[in-house]
This record gives C-alpha cells, sequence and structure tokens, in this order.
C-alpha cells in the first residue's frame, strides 16, 4: 500500500461500517431485570474494581547482602578486571562503545506514519533517511544497518531492502538484531492462526530461515525488547492476562524457557550495559529492573522528580545517558512528544528533538557523529 | 445526554436509568462489538457496563461527564469478558457478496475497507480498544486516555503503536496478489 492519507479516514469509515449499534430483542429487559434485583454489589466485584496494581504500589522484600554475598561479590569485581586486562593484552581493545547517531521515528500525518530520521545526540544534524513512513527502527549491533519491519538500510538510508516475507497471515512487526547480527527477531502475528502468534527469527540478510521461538498467551503478542549484550537470552514483553498490560518476560535464544522477570507492567525497555538491568517505561514512568531480583528502581528527571508521561527509553551504547521520550506542552491543551536524553541520576537533561510532530522510538547507536 | 435525567437516576431514579440506558445502549454495543469482536460476549460487556452503572452511579461526581465515565466501565467490562473466556477472542465478519457492477473507485474502496477490517482484526484487545476510542468515538487524546486511566503519553504512544500495526497488517496483505494487491501497490 502507497503512504495514504486516506487511511485515517478509510478507518474511520470502516469502522462506522463494522460498527453494529443493532438493540437485540430483550436486551435492555435483561438489563432493567438485573438492575431491579440488584441494589448492592457483591463483594468479589468491589473488590476486583478496586484492585489495581502500579509500580509505586509495588512492594519487593529488601535485598540484604550478607557479608558472604559482600565478599562473593569483591571476588567478581576483581576477577572481571583481570579478564578485561587479558583481554585488551591479546590486542582486542577493551573500551565502552562509543555514542554515536540516535534513529527515530517522527510522526508524519500525511502518511499516518512515522518518517524515519537520525540526529547527533546534541540535537544536531537532523538527517531524514527515507520519504516513506517505517515503524520502530533499531541499529545493528556495529552501528551500520537500522532494521525496520520487514526491511534493513544502511545508517544513513540508503542500500534499502525488503526481506522475504512469509506468506499467508503471518505478519512480522518490529524485530531487533541478534548480538552478530545474522539474525533478526521480530514479533510475529497470525489471527487465523493464532499458535504462529510470537517471537520469530529470520536471517538478517534475506528474513530466509524463517522459525518460530515462542507462542504468545491471552490473545496478546510477544513484542522482543532485545538480546542481552552477552546473548545470552532475549527480552520481550507478552501478556499474561487478556485483560493486563504487557510483563517484562526472558528467554533462552532459542526462544525456551519463557520466565516472567519481577512484577510490572512494561511497554517498552532496553538491556543495560553490563546486562544485569532492563531499563523500561511503565505507565508513564521509567523503572531499571534487576533482572536477578526483579526489583523495580524509578529514574525521574531530578527537576522534576513527579513528571509522568515519559517514555520509550534507551540506554546509550557506552551506558552513562538515557535516552527517552517526554511530553512537551504546546499550548491549546495539545502536547507533543520529543526526544530528550539525561544522565541515570536524573540531572543534565538535554533536548534532541523539537519537532512539529511527536517523535517516537528511538535507539541510540554507535553510528559515527555527524559534523 | 439529559443532565437531569443523570442526576435523577444518581438518586436512585430507576426510570430515569433506563431512559439513560435506552438512549445509551446501541452506540454501547457497537462499541462493545467493535472491540471485543464477537457478538456474545460484546451483549455481556454491555449488559455487564450498565448493571454496574447503576450500581456505581452514586459516585458519579460530574453529571455531564456520564457518556465519558459510561465509556471507561464498558471498556473495562470488555476487558473482563475477554479475560472471563480464556482465549484470543476474534470472530470472522461474514460479508455479503455484492452482486451489482461495481466502478474502479468502489472496488478500491471496498478492497481497502476489507484490508483494513482484516488488519484490525489482527490487533489485540487494547490495541482495538485505543483505535476505537480515538477513530469510532473521536475522543480526544487526553479524554481516551482518561478513559483507560492512562497517562497521555502512554495513550498517544499506544496510539502511534496501534496504527503503525495495522499499517505493517495493510501492507503485508498487499503484498498478498489475491487481496487486490495491484489496487493498493
Amino acid at each position: 500500500m502507497n503512504t495514504s492519507p486516506d487511511l485515517e479516514r478509510a478507518l474511520r469509515a470502516t469502522l462506522d461500517g463494522l460498527a453494529d449499534r443493532t438493540v437485540v430483542d430483550g436486551q435492555l429487559d435483561a438489563i432493567f431485570d438485573h438492575v431491579a434485583h440488584r441494589r448492592q454489589r457483591p463483594a468479589w466485584r468491589a473488590a476486583l474494581r478496586t484492585l489495581s496494581v502500579t509500580p509505586t504500589s509495588m512492594r519487593f522484600p529488601p535485598i540484604v547482602a550478607s557479608p558472604g554475598w559482600k565478599m562473593l561479590a569483591v571476588a567478581g569485581v576483581i576477577l572481571a578486571l583481570i579478564l578485561a586486562t587479558l583481554l585488551a593484552v591479546g590486542g582486542r581493545p577493551f573500551s565502552p562503545p562509543t555514542n554515536g547517531r540516535i534513529v527515530f521515528g517522527r510522526w508524519d500525518p500525511a502518511q499516518n506514519g512515522p518518517v524515519l530520521y537520525t540526529v547527533n545526540p546534541d540535537g544536531s544534524h537532523l538527517l531524514q533517511l527515507r520519504p516513506e513512513a517505517h515503524a520502530c527502527p533499531r541499529w545493528s549491533t556495529d552501528g551500520r544497518l537500522i532494521t525496520t519491519p520487514g526491511a534493513v538500510m544502511n545508517g544513513d538510508g540508503t542500500g534499502f531492502h525488503l526481506l522475504a516475507n512469509p506468506t499467508g497471515p503471518l505478519t512480522l512487526f518490529c524485530g531487533v538484531w541478534s548480538p552478530d547480527q545474522q539474525t533478526i527477531v521480530a514479533e510475529g502475528s497470525n489471527d487465523s492462526d493464532p499458535s504462529q502468534t510470537g517471537l520469530w527469527s529470520l536471517r538478517s540478510s534475506d528474513g530466509g530461515g524463517l522459525r518460530q521461538l515462542t507462542t504468545s498467551t491471552n490473545g496478546g503478542h510477544d513484542i522482543p525488547i532485545g538480546f542481552a549484550p552477552d546473548g545470552s537470552s532475549i527480552a520481550f514483553t507478552r501478556a499474561v492476562t487478556p485483560q493486563g498490560g504487557p510483563r517484562l518476560f526472558l528467554a533462552d535464544p532459542d526462544g525456551t524457557n519463557p520466565r516472567e522477570v519481577g512484577d510490572i507492567q512494561v511497554d517498552a525497555g532496553d538491556w543495560a550495559l553490563d546486562g544485569r538491568s532492563i531499563l523500561v517505561e511503565s505507565a508513564g514512568r521509567l523503572y531499571t529492573v534487576d533482572i536477578a531480583s526483579g526489583t523495580p528502581k524509578a529514574i525521574v528527571i531530578a527537576s522534576s522528580p513527579d513528571e509522568g508521561d515519559l517514555g520509550n527509553p534507551a540506554w546509550s551504547p557506552d551506558g552513562t545517558r538515557i535516552l527517552f521520550t517526554r511530553l512537551v506542552d504546546v499550548g491549546g491543551g495539545q502536547t507533543k512528544a520529543n526526544l530528550f536524553q539525561m544522565r541515570p541520576d536524573g540531572t543534565d537533561v538535554i533536548r534532541v528533538t523539537n519537532g512539529p510532530e511527536d517523535d517516537y522510538p528511538a535507539d541510540w547507536g554507535t553510528s559515527p557523529l555527524v559534523n | 445526554m439529559d443532565r437531569d435525567l443523570v442526576v435523577r437516576a444518581r438518586a436512585g431514579d430507576r426510570d430515569a436509568f433506563s431512559q439513560l440506558a435506552t438512549a445509551s445502549i446501541g452506540r454501547l454495543n457497537a462499541v462493545a462489538r467493535l472491540i471485543v469482536r464477537d457478538d456474545g460476549r460484546a451483549e455481556d460487556a454491555v449488559h455487564d457496563a450498565l448493571v454496574d452503572a447503576w450500581l456505581d452511579l452514586r459516585a458519579l461526581r460530574e453529571p455531564d461527564r456520564f457518556d465519558a465515565w459510561l465509556n471507561r466501565i464498558l471498556v473495562h467490562a470488555c476487558q473482563d469478558v475477554a479475560r472471563r473466556a480464556g482465549r484470543r477472542v476474534r470472530l470472522e465478519i461474514p460479508l455479503e457478496p455484492t452482486h451489482e457492477p461495481v466502478s474502479p473507485d468502489i472496488q478500491y474502496s471496498n478492497a481497502l475497507s476489507d484490508q483494513i477490517e482484516r488488519g484490525f482484526r489482527r490487533l489485540t484487545i487494547d490495541q482495538r480498544t485505543v483505535i476505537v476510542l480515538v477513530y469510532y468515538l473521536d475522543l480526544p487524546l487526553t479524554d481516551a486516555a482518561a478513559t483507560l486511566g492512562v497517562p497521555v503519553g502512554t495513550m498517544k504512544s499506544r496510539l502511534n503503536r496501534s496504527l503503525t500495526a495495522l499499517r505493517a497488517s495493510l501492507e503485508a496483505d498487499a503484498r498478498i496478489p489475491s487481496l487486490g494487491a495491484e489496487h493498493l501497490a
């Protein structure tokens, strides 16, 4: 389908056509009969209606470090330093990745979809990658390539090519790179056969080698967050109840052994550089979720700690900054989402974009800065 | 929506509530059928929503917000019935075949509408809810966010994601020649 300014209108018309306001015979009578005989809500329903779990109301048992654990932790740090030195001596430079360009989607009302841009982390040198709309861009590990649903392109938008798409009703959506960049793991859905809805793996070169990794549950979709930096697991979100929001899950790289991490609703996320936590958005707020304990720790803007409406967080490649979206008041009761970045302690907030429309899911790569 | 009816119903006037329910039930049915995609469960959701509304009406502080308040109860009821169903809710909507000759423009329009319907059906119940609130009920984002009880930013993210998911689904369909890709490519 080409870029369609008519999609919104067509969507409204389709919904109007599908909408069926017919009142079934006896429907109102049954309701009125129920109303006439129910003066009090059963206790279990009242309890259900007041039951809601928010991140701020969650309580986790504190993790108390014993002297033995402290010694073990110190030994681990020493061992890590030794390993780092050995790697460096072996001729392989050991340094964290450098922070490069940020890729993001800016909503284009004419196309009813996001158009991709890259920008330096200070907001300079904005570059539009493609004329058409694409969603959820992700940098490859080496910062040279970008994947969007069903496609791969170079970091400057050139070399765009579609990956082979599965035939039939299976639809592949947002994808993440494997650490070796050989495969992409994407969200897949098939309404005709829900057993095919889950994470799928495909070759990044041509889209071949299609393989299902997980099967989603409760009518939701499994949506990939990313591979652990060491490739030992993949994080994704999954609905654990039909009416519930997505939760944070890990699985082995082949999709086996899925397990929930913590007890938190997650809308987006990104692995920390050390692989020990995942930065997530939950109900308009940011948290790091410790993998081992599942404990969330709030990340707030130091100058406005109560501010909500933060989202789409991503770590900088060197792990020293956090990229996120923040709603900015543009007057007339309207807001728009812009990209910001800050230190993990919430200080040194820098505005990255100031576009005319909402700027959304972004990924911070190692592609060299433009000067 | 008649404010006086809401005030009377809130005070316990069952006839007033009956008039409100009668005036609202068509819209509620339409919204529930779009979200749940199953007529029987949609009726259950509307039933639960109106009974809950009667039981909770005393807690409604702003009578002028009755419709928005009722929408919120209905959305929760839809999610409840989906949970009780315990499986993915979907329904094949039968399309009446047309035997009348149609113009290319109408063919294009029908093909696009069919694709949108298929794409809409593939969305999750949460994504369908977001789209119904914004594109069927025409709620401003702030009201849609309030209906779902989420921040406006989260609502924007969800709408963005729902539309891009729908779009990806349309693009996938357009690559299948049998679905009329020649009209849509």
